[in-house]
């Protein structure tokens, strides 16, 4: 008598030996191996029979064995291909409600997903287009002060030189250096135009456009000027031949210099060019204008470009350079190196000696969330899909019963997948250059679908392929795995197993959309506080204009007019907005300063009242004041400077530098004098209206428009010949942080994108579950359940997963955020505000996936789910 | 009639499945082989020799009742085909030839 026993062998071992044995063979041998099981079974206990099981099962792995595998070659190939399109074709339109979302949501995914291509490229391109683009590099330093390093692209003069003479492994060098705005006058209209000077070999290293002129020979005039063809256009007029624009000449406003005549026009710089300029202008001209130690090796004020030998590293270049200023100067370090061209737009961004990333990191970002995107779009492509496998279910045994296989089966819904990925592909396509102009408004660029590259498109096709790929296959499988009978009989019941794996992938769409959610609020409240926060000046109500032409001359009057309009309150001037504070010293000495220090300290030029204007906060002594006359050579430093030189109260003490030696008369509290990236660095702030550039006002509060009106009256009498220029402190503030406004908005984009997306996943797979126990809610409402009830029992198994995503999700995007907020030196808390309300839009979406259970369950009739019973 | 080698194991399960006359499904073979020969036989090794056999001509099968037990699967009993005999006899007389010439001094 055999006993009977319930134990089972391993069923992927019984499955795998299904899969390779010979199907002539299989039944005998599978019998036996039960029978061997069993027997085990009751002699060495269950473990050991599994054991012995798989041993066995692999012994059966031999060449005699194993199936043919052969393709089975239909003869109506055609005919089923066509019949399947077919149905295809109808099955899409007889639910247009689930393709409609199935191909809107994949639509949507791959056009997003395209859109960040675009961008990631268009980043990548940046400088790209110059031959031999990977032997050009710009000279940098690393300058040691105190115990931090800056890193500057601005470097000594004479270092040309030495690079020319001495270093043979780089062939070409040309300076440049950034030109304030230059006016120009053609009698009609005032232009201001920016440009740079330049040596000649300026346009040997770079591939600028000429479109007319010499380029070995258009710079040597310091008479000279080489314009682009859009100032040509502004200027002369638009022509169809530019050389005739040759020897024509330029009325500009630097007093010192002569009449400019056009030597050069070189066609418009690309937008993908990290260096914009509309002018150059030979850099003769800069060294004589600027001739106060231009040749000194202690100062730095021009930019150095070179250009390589073929194979040359760069690293045995740097090991050459590096002390080539060092030996120059003795009380601060300034280590050169060179920084390769392809760099300067993604990855420039220095801290403390050491390349820190840059824009690439934003590339990066943008890359790993158009992945997202594509994969929460296939795995709601896959839910929605199989949620409505029940209804197919009859289909299915039907075929299997009649003989079909199951890769033809397959191969059908593959089919079927792809025909509405294929149609969610040809929208995503369209719905490009529709959306393109809004995008390129966002994001601010130029993209166009025009020289699209075929790199660019294999890429678009493979998101597509992907998509396929992905979200095709799963539900081909999981389909045609139907088990025919069962379903015939109708005891069809779909196995825990799948739903199980659906339910994981909900869990990490939405594990994904979280983190998404997280990152777009820390993203938004950073700026928030990047806009509200204090930075120890006033900004609201702070307007300023170049101070230049006769304006420069005649400040006085110029103070003295802007003062009496009631809409003005304070008037002053400055070198530069605080923001951008340019000089710096190291040779400052004060009391007690240690020997062989080197500390930087930034230095803002001013003139009286300039404290009052801006709002800011005198913590000791005062401010600068028309009535002591020796203001003139008194020194306010700020909190941070008074810190360094180790003073407790800085009033009386004596600072020199640049020659002139005089009092700190006031202390004034910190102020960010950069973006929040960086530190607060010491400043010395002194008054020289003549080195100022820039006119400062603070106007009454709403009378903004009242004190432009003035200031253009004012400039049009004073100062004719300049086109009427200002700006609003807040503007210039806020444009520091372009960028991240920019990824703000995408993120919140994409946020909102994947939410949607989340939410119709979680659709499908309730619609999937109240099928799934379709005659469980009925027995339970005939039995008297309450609708209470019954939504609980369905939706408690949603909630736990909405809770297990967001706990996996949490700590991920946590230590994300942490990381780039730390680039900032000042930042806002990673509160707990910001989970908590990642946490209440969560549980809204399940709150509402709740509501439509409830509709749902109302609208089921038990009678006739029972029916078929 | 045409020689075909018969290897060691092919000879031993060939007289297995004549041994056990009408009950010669695989475990049944198995069991017998490692009573009587005191060594393991793993099914795998069986069943490729099994189907050899059958395909050289030497065993031929047929399936059993369906039964409860075996997860429903059928076995399959094989005989011993004439021309399988045939070979074992040849095999026999083969040995016994040698063992009729040997002396009782050959073995030391």
């Amino acid at each position: 008598m055999k006993k009977v026993n319930n134990n089972i062998p391993p069923k992927w071992v019984l499955h795998f030996f299904r899969w390779f044995c010979h199907p002539d063979y299989a039944e005998d041998i599978e019998g036996d191996l039960y029978e061997k099981f069993d027997r085990n079974c009751q002699e060495y206990g269950q473990k050991a029979a599994k054991w012995k099981f798989i041993w066995a099962v692999l012994t059966l792995f031999k060449p005699s064995l194993i199936r043919t595998f052969e393709i089975t070659l239909l003869q109506n190939t055609t005919i089923m291909f066509r019949h399947n399109l077919k149905l295809s074709w109808r099955l899409l339109f007889k639910n247009k409600g689930f393709s409609l979302i199935n191909i809107g949501g994949l639509a949507m995914g791959m056009a997003m997903a395209m859109f960040i291509v675009l961008w990631i490229k268009d980043e990548l391109s940046f400088d790209g287009f110059h031959t031999d683009k990977e032997r050009i590099y710009k000279v940098m330093r690393h300058v040691t002060s105190g115990d931090n390093i800056r890193t500057s692209d601005i470097v000594a003069w004479k270092i040309a030189d030495v690079l020319r003479t001495e270093i043979p492994e780089i062939e070409k060098v040309a300076r440049t250096n950034f030109r304030n705005p230059m006016v120009i006058n053609n009698g009609e209209h005032a232009f201001k135009e920016m440009g740079f000077y330049a040596e000649a070999e300026f346009f040997d290293i770079f591939s600028w456009n000429l479109v007319a002129g010499n380029a070995k020979t258009m710079l040597s005039d310091p008479t000279s000027i080489t314009i682009s063809v859009a100032l040509a256009d502004r200027y002369f007029g638009e022509t169809s031949d530019y050389s005739t624009l040759i020897g024509q000449t330029i009325q500009h406003n630097m007093e010192d210099v002569g009449e400019l005549k056009v030597t050069g026009v070189f066609a418009d710089i690309p937008t993908q060019s990290s260096i914009q300029f509309d002018f150059i202008l030979p850099i003769d001209i800069f060294y004589k204008r600027e001739s106060r130690g231009l040749d000194s090796w202690d100062n730095s004020n021009v930019q150095i470009y070179v250009q390589t030998k073929k194979g040359i590293d760069n690293q045995a270049i740097n090991r050459k350079i590096v002390d080539i200023h060092n030996e120059h100067i003795d009380h601060f370090r300034s280590d050169l190196f060179i920084q390769p061209l392809t760099d300067l737009y993604l990855n420039s961004n220095f801290k403390d000696g050491k390349l820190s990333g840059g824009r690439i990191g934003y590339v990066r970002i943008f890359a790993i969330i158009a992945l997202m995107i594509v994969l929460i779009a296939c795995i709601n492509f896959m839910n929605l899909s199989t949620a409505r496998s029940i209804q197919r279910a009859k289909e299915i045994g039907v075929r299997k019963a009649i003989g079909a296989e199951k890769n033809r089966l397959v191969g059908q819904f593959m089919g079927e997948s792809f025909l509405l990925i294929l149609i969610a592909f040809i929208l995503a396509i369209l719905l490009i250059p529709l959306v393109l102009p809004s995008f390129n408004a966002l994001t601010d660029k130029n993209l166009s679908l025009v020289n699209i590259d075929t790199a660019t498109l294999l890429i678009f096709a493979s998101i597509g392929g992907l998509t396929a790929l992905i979200a095709g296959t799963y539900p081909a499988f999981y389909l045609s795995s139907f088990n025919a009978v069962k379903i015939l009989k109708g005891t069809f019941q779909q196995s825990a197993n799948s739903a199980r794996f659906r339910k994981s992938l909900v869990v990490f769409q939405f594990a994904m959309s979280t983190l998404l959610i997280i990152g777009t609020i820390t993203v938004y409240q950073q700026m928030q506080y990047i806009r509200n926060k204090n930075l120890g000046y006033e900004r609201a109500n702070v307007l300023y204009m170049p101070l230049e032409g006769n304006m420069f001359q005649q400040y006085t009057a110029l103070h003295q007019e802007l003062l009496n309009e009631p809409s003005i309150e304070a008037v002053s001037s400055a070198n530069t907005v605080c923001m951008e504070i340019m000089a710096n010293t190291h040779s400052v000495k004060w009391r007690g300063k240690p020997a062989g220090s080197q500390q930087s300290m930034d230095v803002l030029p001013i003139d009286f009242d300039f404290t009052e204007v801006m709002n800011m906060e005198i913590v000791q002594g005062r401010s600068y004041d028309r009535a002591y006359a020796r203001d003139s050579f008194n020194y306010v430093i700020n909190e941070r400077a008074m810190e360094i030189m180790g003073f407790d109260n800085a009033v009386g003490e004596e600072l020199s530098f640049w020659g002139n030696t005089g009092q700190i008369i006031g202390v004034v509290k910190d102020f960010n004098s950069a973006s929040l990236y960086a530190d607060i660095n010491p400043i010395i702030m002194l008054v020289r209206p003549d080195w100022n550039e820039n006119v400062f006002l603070r106007t009454q509060p709403g009378q903004t428009a009242a004190a432009i009106v003035a200031m253009e009256r004012v400039q049009a009498k004073l100062n004719p010949d300049f086109p009427f220029e200002y700006h609003f402190l807040d503007e210039t503030y806020e444009k520091l942080y372009k960028s991240e406004q920019t990824i703000s908005q995408l993120a919140l984009l994409f946020t909102v994108f994947a939410l949607f997306i989340a939410g119709m996943g979680l659709l499908g797979l309730s619609i999937f579950s109240v099928q799934r126990r379709l005659k469980e809610i009925s027995v339970r409402k005939v039995l008297g359940a309450e609708m209470g009830n019954l939504v609980y029992l369905l939706s408690k198994d949603f909630i736990v997963l909405i809770l297990i995503a967001f706990v996996v999700a949490t700590p991920i995007a946590f230590w994300v955020m942490q990381d780039w907020l730390s680039n900032f030196s000042f930042s806002t808390n990673l509160g707990l505000g910001v989970f908590f309300f990642a946490a209440g839009i969560t549980l809204l979406i399940t709150l509402l996936t709740i509501g439509f259970y409830a509709v749902k369950l109302m609208v089921i009739n038990p009678i006739q789910a029972l029916q078929s019973e | 009639m045409k020689r075909t080698h018969l290897g060691e194991f092919e000879e031993v399960v060939l007289l297995t499945v004549a041994v056990l006359h009408e009950n010669a499904y695989a475990i049944a073979i198995i069991d017998e082989m490692e009573e009587r020969l005191n060594r393991a036989v793993s099914i795998g090794s069986l069943q490729t020799v099994l189907r050899r056999l059958e395909k050289k001509g030497y065993l031929t099968s047929e399936f059993g009742e369906v039964t409860k037990v075996r997860g429903g699967k059928r076995k399959k009993y094989f005989t011993v085909t004439n021309f399988g005999r045939n070979a074992l006899e040849a095999k026999k007389n083969e040995r016994m030839g040698f063992w009729g010439d040997i002396t009782g001094m050959a073995f030391d």
